[in-house]
């Protein structure tokens, strides 16, 4: 087991968002959160990686353990570096959101962080291009590393945005919705590329086109009002 | 007469006979307005060409000549271009890393409490005359510089460009701030999700995405630098030679035009204050186009 | 080693604004330290009173009064002549312009709102010079008429810009409802979009007065001298505050004067932080008025 929840309770505003999640998660599965809009399954996921500490209106309460290097760690214990946190664990946004930078600086952005190890230049570029061999864009941009993000198609800043979240090896990796702005074809790439990524992450996706949970999914889970009404596992 | 139903501010017919003469004021000022502002600029340079030509066609004229001494002959305004460089780019070198931090400051590192007031202080700040910055700094800064330049009168290029480097802050700061203030909130959240601390995020992305308004923001603060007078005329001493030190006095184009205008009208003294407008004019025209140009696609 | 370069930055942006803060802090103080009673009867109106001084024009020595009244007509006359002009390229900007012509005078305006003072003050004189040329028996020369009309020249870009963005911000229903109502575009402009823009274009007009207030360089070059008592009409040389401030700073024969002077700085910049400060309100009234109605 991967990642364990416990009672959680998310309000926002004095909103209620989430309640009472109760959640277990395999090791390299996909696991994919579907609901309405407006039902939490974004917030579930951001709840995973701390983002909403950037924010006073959020409160946060309930248990979450997660796997990370061997040893089985409290999520929200303040000891733990949010920064090293973040880096295991991945977050893809929905509309693709490179750097206004190029696509090497883009890449370079983890590195530069404190809480990445110090590796030299040659290593760094090893990783670089491991990283885009992953998502396939090593041969789409190969020689052209310079080139502004921006000038990317959809689906590539997509990509690009996938390579960026694994340069520091996370061993999960949390997707919102990261198809949904894309043609069907580029759809399709980052489905099976998360199937292959599979192998070395655990892979939690919201998703709300039931027919990408028949294709990826190995476990689904439906959120309807901040609650939990549906818990498959295929 | 009917009276149609109309919403309040449109009134019956009766009175709409005076109410024509304001809209036609109205359009006046408007085309007039436009037409007068387009005019202006290019009269401005125009009357000073004019009147700067016979200065030009002197014999023996040299403006960049190096030396100024209108008893000898020599109208070289050399020196006085100079002296404006030399104020002016200190200034700007000081100023530039202190506006940045301030404005890294007041759009992120700050603490919550303080950071609307830090903004609030520098408008309140753009709006203290520059006149009243030199006077300060007659009492303030050049005792300290006599002090530290062991003798001489302390009316020194360093005691302008000092105070001129506090007098353009203001202008970048805003820049900055703005700059940093419009990066995408989405691009910043990724920077978080990636594990950036707050202060990573500002030196690895709110700063390189604000690269354009940092950019206009140094043009500008430089014309604001090169433009203004009273500080250097009141700080820089004003003697019409090329200063071999920071500690000496030396005198800019925008001070030589307030110093001659005591002149002769006819003199050729007189005239080399157009050539010194001219040339003010060039500049920071070509500023204000670059900082435009380059801060293109952010404003409407 | 990797060095947090990040938080180094962090620090440092602490200690600028630590910087900042002293400086201006320091510099205020120091003003108001060495003025003297900067806003009694006695700065102001010198050894004669407000009563003899303004009613029964009793000549005020040592006293900041003429300045004062000097400063006040200049910015009066400046004002009057800027804002209509000011306005109406702002408004044309905002709803008569299209394109092309729209980006060149938004870039000559952008020119003109960097030339430095002197320069414009410089522009002042020059007209000077050729009406003394063209009418020599009616040019008015040295006065406050030619000052305001520079000081215009330079407060133009400030109050055409902000009008144009008071205008061009507001919502474009509003903008529309009048015209689909069947007014024509002057109307529309009357009736809609000045009175809702009005508190935005306000309170540019009053930064474009503290800069009309405070300019020493312009007013220089066209009018502004030592002594001239009060002024009697806008075609006489004049005192102002600012350069009164200059003058003294490199003149000064007596503490008294000196002291004066800083009387005069202080009085400089509270008439500009108050402007600043209404101007200011005024803005932030107008912007909660508009996020409530969304």
């Amino acid at each position: 087991m991967k990642i364990k929840i416990d009672n959680l309770n998310f309000s926002y505003n004095k909103f209620k968002v989430l309640e009472n999640i109760d959640l277990k998660i395999d090791k390299n599965t996909i696991t994919a959160v579907s609901g309405p809009s407006g039902s939490g399954k974004s917030t579930l996921l951001t709840c995973l990686n701390r983002l909403w500490e950037e924010y006073d209106e959020a409160l946060i309460n309930g248990n979450i353990k997660a796997e990370i290097e061997g040893r089985l760690i409290d999520i929200y214990n303040k000891k733990i570096s949010v920064s090293w946190l973040r880096q295991k664990i991945g977050m893809v946004f929905q509309m693709p959101n490179p750097f206004p930078m190029s696509i090497e600086q883009n890449l370079l952005f983890p590195f530069r962080l404190k809480t990445s190890p110090f590796y030299s230049k040659k290593r760094i570029n090893k990783e670089i291009v491991k990283a885009l061999k992953k998502v396939h864009l090593y041969e789409e941009v190969e020689n052209r590393t310079y080139l502004p993000a921006d000038s990317l198609s959809g689906g590539q800043q997509q990509r690009l945005c996938i390579a960026r979240a694994l340069i520091p090896s996370p061993e999960i990796l949390l997707l919102d919705e990261p198809t949904s702005s894309l043609d069907s074809n580029a759809e399709k790439r980052i489905e099976d590329l998360l199937k292959e990524l599979k192998k070395e992450c655990t892979i939690i996706i919201v998703s709300h086109s039931e027919s990408q949970i028949k294709r990826v999914a190995d476990h689904h889970i439906h959120v309807e009002n901040g609650k939990i009404t549906k818990d498959i596992k295929y | 007469m009917q009276k149609k139903i109309v919403p309040g501010y449109i009134l019956s017919e009766n009175r709409e006979q005076i109410l024509n003469i304001y809209n036609l004021f109205l359009k006046f000022i408007i085309f007039s307005g436009a037409i007068l502002s387009s005019v202006l600029i290019f009269l401005i340079l125009l009357i000073m060409i004019f009147l700067a030509l016979p200065f030009f066609s002197h014999e023996g004229i040299s403006i960049f000549s190096g030396s100024w001494n209108p008893v000898s002959g020599s109208y070289g305004i050399a020196p006085m271009i100079a002296g404006t460089v030399l104020t002016a780019v200190p200034a700007l070198i000081i100023a530039f890393p202190l506006s940045l931090g301030y404005s890294v400051f007041a759009a992120e590192t700050g603490n919550r409490y303080l950071k609307k007031p830090a903004i609030l202080l520098i408008r309140a700040a753009s709006s203290i005359p520059t006149v009243v910055y030199a006077f300060a700094g007659i009492f303030i800064i050049v005792p300290l510089i006599r002090k530290i330049g062991h003798g001489g009168s302390g009316y020194s290029i360093l005691s302008a460009s000092l105070v001129l480097a506090v007098l353009i802050s203001p202008t970048m700061i805003f820049f900055f701030y703005d700059s940093l203030k419009s990066v995408n909130k989405y691009t910043q959240q990724g920077a978080l999700a990636l594990g950036a601390s707050k202060s990573e995020k500002v030196l690895f992305l709110l700063i390189p995405s604000a690269k354009r308004g940092i950019f206009a923001g140094v043009f500008l603060g430089l014309g604001r630098a090169l433009g203004d007078t009273m500080i250097s005329l009141m700080l820089a001493g004003n003697s019409a030679s090329f200063p071999d030190s920071a500690f000496e006095s030396a005198r800019t184009l925008t001070a030589h035009i307030a110093l001659v205008m005591a002149a002769d009208y006819d003199s050729p003294e007189f005239r080399s204050v157009f050539a010194c407008g001219i040339i003010l004019y060039l500049i920071t025209a070509f500023l204000s186009i670059t900082a435009r140009y380059i801060y293109k696609g952010r404003i409407q | 080693m990797k060095i947090n370069a990040a938080s180094l930055f962090r620090l440092f942006s602490y200690f600028s604004f630590i910087f900042y803060v002293g400086v201006f802090v320091f510099f205020i103080s120091y003003l108001f330290i060495r003025s003297d009673a900067p806003f009694s009867s006695a700065s102001v109106f010198g050894e004669s009173s407000f009563i003899k001084a303004v009613f029964y024009n009793e000549p005020v020595f040592e006293g900041l009064y003429p300045a004062l009244c000097g400063t006040l007509l200049l910015v009066a006359t400046s004002v009057l002549i800027a804002v209509p002009f000011g306005t109406g390229t702002g408004l044309w900007l905002s709803e008569f312009a299209k394109g092309r012509k729209q980006k060149v005078m938004t870039l000559l305006i952008d020119i003109l709102s960097g030339l430095p003072s002197i320069v414009i003050g410089l522009f002042g004189f020059s007209i000077i010079l050729i009406m003394h040329k063209i009418i020599p028996a009616k040019s008015p020369g040295f006065s406050i008429i030619v000052s305001s009309f520079s000081l215009s020249v330079l407060v133009l870009p400030y109050i055409a810009k902000s009008t144009q963005t008071a205008v061009s911000s507001l919502d474009k229903s509003l903008k529309l409802s009048g015209l689909s109502l069947g007014a024509d575009k002057i109307e529309n402009i009357r009736y809609i979009l000045l009175p809702k823009a009005f508190p935005s274009i306000l309170s540019g007009i009053l930064l474009a007065i503290a800069r009309c207030a405070e300019d020493t360089a312009v007013i220089m070059l066209t009018g502004a001298v030592a002594n001239a008592g009060i002024p009697g009409s806008i075609f006489e040389r004049f005192e102002a505050l600012p350069f009164f401030i200059y003058y003294t700073s490199s003149e000064y024969t007596s503490e008294n004067e000196l002291e004066m002077a800083f009387n005069a700085s202080v009085l400089l910049i509270f008439i500009c932080i108050v402007l600043f400060i209404i101007s200011y309100c005024i803005n932030s009234i107008a912007f909660k008025r508009k996020k409530r109605v969304k």
